[in-house]
């Protein structure tokens, strides 16, 4: 489990709310993956493909399996040949719409720092080439946009993130279980929620799309009010899901509150990496620059 | 428990506002729409249900609080019959009958087990008694101060008086429920011919007796005669006693002889010239007898003279003081008056003195009584002289203002004259007891019988008014059938003054045509003359204050007189009564309607004062409450 914003200082351009001050969501997943990508020191798409891209004079350091030995042969100079990546991977994003992820402390909810993740992932993965689709659910499958590479396919993803609506109660185990069940091909699935179900079940989904052959990465969204719960007077909390209200004096049960958030995080992190699954929290607040780093360190174990 | 204002308890409803405060307020919570309570209620069952612990604690003590000062406020009290202490009077005899040897020593040891067998937590207070009763100790429930108490009592000289041992005992329970235990040798003449006396009805008496001595001899009397000198010897033995007499002329013994004194009183006579002898002391040997009957004094000079004053406007004693002379001339040869004229006129020249020698002042007329006059009058009150005021015809009333001194406010207003036709006033007397009505004993209401047809108004300060000064406020003594004032005495100074509001002659009544008329006048002039009114053989119950009461002679200070004072004869007759015979004396004192007990609720809760601590609990439990509510904050 980490916490992303903690690991690299954020870019202005990362910043959530200003993403959210964006006019479309083309426009916001653009930012954000341009903006990472300046941030690098090297280029992502590199790496293990077919199409050759340059030539580059051997530094030590290089793997020396990218040597080309008939250029040695002709110049008797150590060259390295560089290729660009060609993708092969079906990358699925699965965002939570439930009522839970409509809740934000601050400018903006879980469910909009999920829908950009989700665009600036979309993004990423289109320019890998890579295969994309989208699925959106509560405590059912509420909208499937197919995986697909052709070129279009990444502004229909967009438009379905435009126009996602706040859903009803999550049932993220339900949602995984129809995914592993319409998986034809082995691929990325990252799953974007607060997790705010039975622990079990998720994980047990979790494992099942795991058990199909695809990687998984659960990006825990979480606003930081759910974490620290800084609220002292007395109140009456009202379940987004589930309408229930609970009244109390929140300064009284911040510390048994606090301790359950915790305990429930540090459960997901450990059963999901027994599981092999890659999980990461992040917090509204947090630049969008972590969650896409977590995705490509995924994504460059396939 | 009971309450002084038990409407103050309604208050108490205001507990519903704390808890309607604590079931309601929480609804005017702000609603927070949150993604999940789960974790919330998790943490409110464990957290919440220590915090409902508090606030019902946090509740009760606020509830507490407005409870106990509805409480404080209504004043509680404990019945006497509930949770009232119980408390135990031990009165003690300590007259001169436990004076024999051994006697003093076995009423304490009485006393001492009864104090032992009384339950523990149970106050105990120590009363002694002779003539006069005493508190000595307690009420206290400390046991050793209470023996302590008890071992300082010793036998006096006084006689025995019941009921003043009663009164004082019943006086210190005060309301409560108790018992008075009289450690006593019974003595039938601690009850007086015909004295009662009477004890509140939640009050229990019990008897513990010492037995009597034996015998006893005293000498009873002494008087000298032509030949000589007479004394009478009291043997209260059943037998014959061997014995031996003395005669002591001014301190030196000058008779001793064997005597053989037969049961009951003997005459023993000394022929033997007294020459010029002024105090003579008769004595009996008597070992196992009372100690301070065993000497008897006798001043052997001329009697003790009480002068009076008579301020009259005729300057005679045969006009208007005519009565008041004669009354004065019947007293017996041994409390002889001497009265003398004065006008006002002469009293108002310039004095020789500063004040009148004499020992009682009496005014029946003020016609040409001048300031300067007045003002002497006052002077002599003021230094320890008495004052009969008569506000008869012949006194001017703006006139009688200055004669008490500036201390009190005398208003005499004109004397009102009741019609023929209406009926006479009468006299009421409402201090029997005092020293006025002495010789009346219980018959004080016959001076019911004397008619007025003509009496003063005496206006008296009104209740909330000034204090009247140091001699407190004018206290009456008697009083007309219609309420007004008819007989007031006044304390200015040292002396003693007392206004008549009417005549002491026969014209505005027919007092002195009546048979209480001569004692009336006789015991009033001794009593304002005070320690100059003692006759030469005078009882230890009438020397004034500040005199020990033992007998011998002894020289009044404030007068320079000498008394012989001896024990009273009576004492010295150890006859027992049953204590069914002392019991038959001791009636219930009523009570309030309803049976409740003589004192009334105020009383008990300003003796209580519980509300103290309901106070003290509301400080306490708001402090609590603080403390609880800064913890839940």
């Amino acid at each position: 489990m980490s916490d992303t914003a903690s690991e690299r200082p954020a870019l202005g351009c990362l910043d959530p709310e200003i993403v959210a001050s964006l006019g479309s969501m083309e426009l916001r997943a653009r930012a954000v993956v341009e903006g990472f990508l300046l941030g690098l020191h090297r280029s992502p798409w590199t790496g293990f493909s077919a199409e050759f891209s340059e030539y580059r004079q051997y530094m030590p350091g290089d793997d020396p399996s990218t040597l080309d030995w008939k250029v040695y042969g002709r110049s008797d100079r150590f060259y390295v040949k560089r290729f660009e990546e060609e993708t092969n991977v079906d990358c699925r994003i699965l965002l939570d719409v439930s009522a839970s992820m409509s809740y934000g402390s601050g400018a903006i909810s879980k469910l909009q720092y999920g829908s950009y993740l989700a665009a600036a992932l979309a993004w990423l993965m289109n320019r890998q080439h890579d295969a994309v689709g989208l699925l959106t659910f509560d405590e059912w499958v509420v909208g499937n946009v197919p995986v697909s590479a052709r070129p279009g396919h990444l502004r229909r993803i967009l438009v379905a993130l435009e126009q996602i609506e706040v859903g009803r109660r999550s049932n993220v185990s339900q949602a995984l279980d129809a995914l592993a069940a319409a998986m034809r091909r082995r691929g990325i699935v990252a799953l974007i929620s607060d997790l705010l179900d039975d622990p079990e079940a998720v994980v047990a989904g979790l494992k099942h799309v795991k058990f199909r052959g695809s990687e998984v990465i659960v990006f825990h969204v979480l606003d930081p009010a759910e974490l620290q719960f800084p609220f002292e007077r007395a109140t009456r909390f009202q379940d987004l899901e589930t309408g229930r209200e609970v009244t109390t004096v929140a300064g009284e049960i911040r510390e048994g509150y606090v301790r359950e958030m915790e305990r429930m995080t540090a459960r997901y992190a450990r059963e999901l990496r027994l599981a092999g699954i890659e999980y990461c929290r992040v917090q509204t607040v947090q630049p969008l620059d972590g969650a896409l780093r977590e995705y490509l360190a995924t994504r460059s174990r396939r | 428990m009971s309450f002084l204002f038990p409407a103050f308890l309604f208050a108490g409803f205001a507990v519903a506002v704390p808890i309607l405060l604590h079931f309601f307020a929480r609804d005017r919570a702000p609603r927070l729409r949150f993604s999940d309570v789960r974790f919330l209620e998790r943490a409110f069952v464990r957290r919440d249900r220590r915090r409902r612990l508090r606030e019902l604690l946090l509740l009760a003590l606020r509830v507490a609080a407005l409870l106990l000062l509805a409480v404080a406020f209504a004043r509680p009290f404990l019945e006497a019959e509930g949770g009232a202490r119980r408390v135990t009077v031990v009165a003690l005899d300590r007259s001169l009958s436990l004076s024999a040897p051994g006697q003093m020593a076995l009423a304490r040891e009485r006393a001492l087990e009864v104090v032992a067998a009384t339950p523990p937590g149970e106050s105990i207070a120590v009363v002694a008694f002779d003539e006069a009763a005493e508190v000595v100790g307690g009420p206290a429930v400390d046991r050793s101060r209470v023996r302590a108490a008890i071992e300082r009592v010793a036998p006096t000289a006084g006689a025995t008086r019941y009921a003043a041992g009663l009164a004082a005992a019943a006086e210190l329970l005060d309301g409560r429920g108790g018992r008075i235990v009289v450690v006593t040798d019974l003595q039938a003449a601690g009850w007086p011919e015909g004295a009662r006396t009477a004890v509140p009805e939640h009050v229990d008496v019990e008897i513990v007796g010492v037995p009597p001595v034996e015998r006893n001899l005293a000498v009873t009397a002494a008087r000298p005669d032509p030949n000589g000198l007479v004394a009478v010897i009291l043997n209260t033995g059943p037998g014959a006693s061997e014995t031996e007499t003395t005669l002591t002329l001014d301190g030196r013994e000058v008779a001793r002889r064997p005597a053989t004194l037969q049961p009951g009183a003997t005459e023993v006579r000394w022929d033997l010239p007294l020459d010029a002898a002024e105090v003579a002391a008769v004595g009996v040997s008597d070992a196992d007898g009372y100690r301070w009957d065993d000497v008897r004094y006798a001043l052997l000079g001329p009697a003790n003279t009480t002068v009076v004053h008579v301020v009259a406007d005729s300057g005679t004693l045969d006009a208007e003081a005519f009565y008041l002379a004669q009354a004065l001339g019947a007293a017996p040869a041994a409390r002889p008056f001497e009265v003398r004229p004065v006008t006002p006129a002469a009293l108002s020249a310039p004095p020789a003195s500063d004040r009148p020698a004499g020992d009682v002042v009496v005014v029946v007329g003020t016609g040409g009584l001048g300031r300067p006059a007045r003002a002497r009058i006052a002077a002599f009150v003021e230094a320890g002289g008495g004052l009969l005021l008569v506000t008869g015809p012949d006194v001017d009333p703006p006139l009688v203002r200055d004669l008490l001194g500036e201390s009190f406010e005398l208003a005499v207003e004109a004397p009102e004259e009741i019609s023929p036709l209406a009926a006479a006033r009468r006299l009421a007397v409402v201090d029997p007891r005092h020293p006025v009505f002495r010789p009346f004993g219980d018959s004080a209401g016959m001076l019911g019988q004397v008619r007025f047809t003509r009496t003063a108004r005496v206006s008296l300060p009104e209740p909330g008014a000034a204090p009247a000064g140091a001699g407190g406020r004018p206290h009456v003594l008697a009083r007309f059938d219609d309420g007004d004032p008819a007989l007031i005495e006044y304390r200015p100074g040292s002396g003693r003054a007392l206004v008549f509001a009417s005549d002491l002659g026969m014209d505005w009544n027919d007092l002195p045509r009546h048979p209480g008329f001569v004692p009336f006048v006789q015991e009033t002039v001794r009593y304002l003359a005070g320690p100059g009114g003692l006759p030469r053989d005078a009882p230890l119950a009438d020397l004034p204050a500040g005199v020990p009461r033992v007998p011998g002679v002894i020289t009044l200070p404030a007068s320079g007189r000498r008394v012989a004072v001896n024990a009273d004869p009576r004492e010295s007759e150890p006859r027992p009564l049953t204590p069914d015979g002392f019991l038959a004396r001791v009636g219930v004192a009523p009570v309030a309607p309803g049976g409740t007990p003589a004192v009334d609720g105020a009383t008990r809760e300003a003796e209580q004062s519980l509300w103290w601590y309901a106070v003290l609990a509301v400080v306490v439990v708001l402090v609590g409450e603080a403390w609880l509510g800064r913890t839940m904050a």
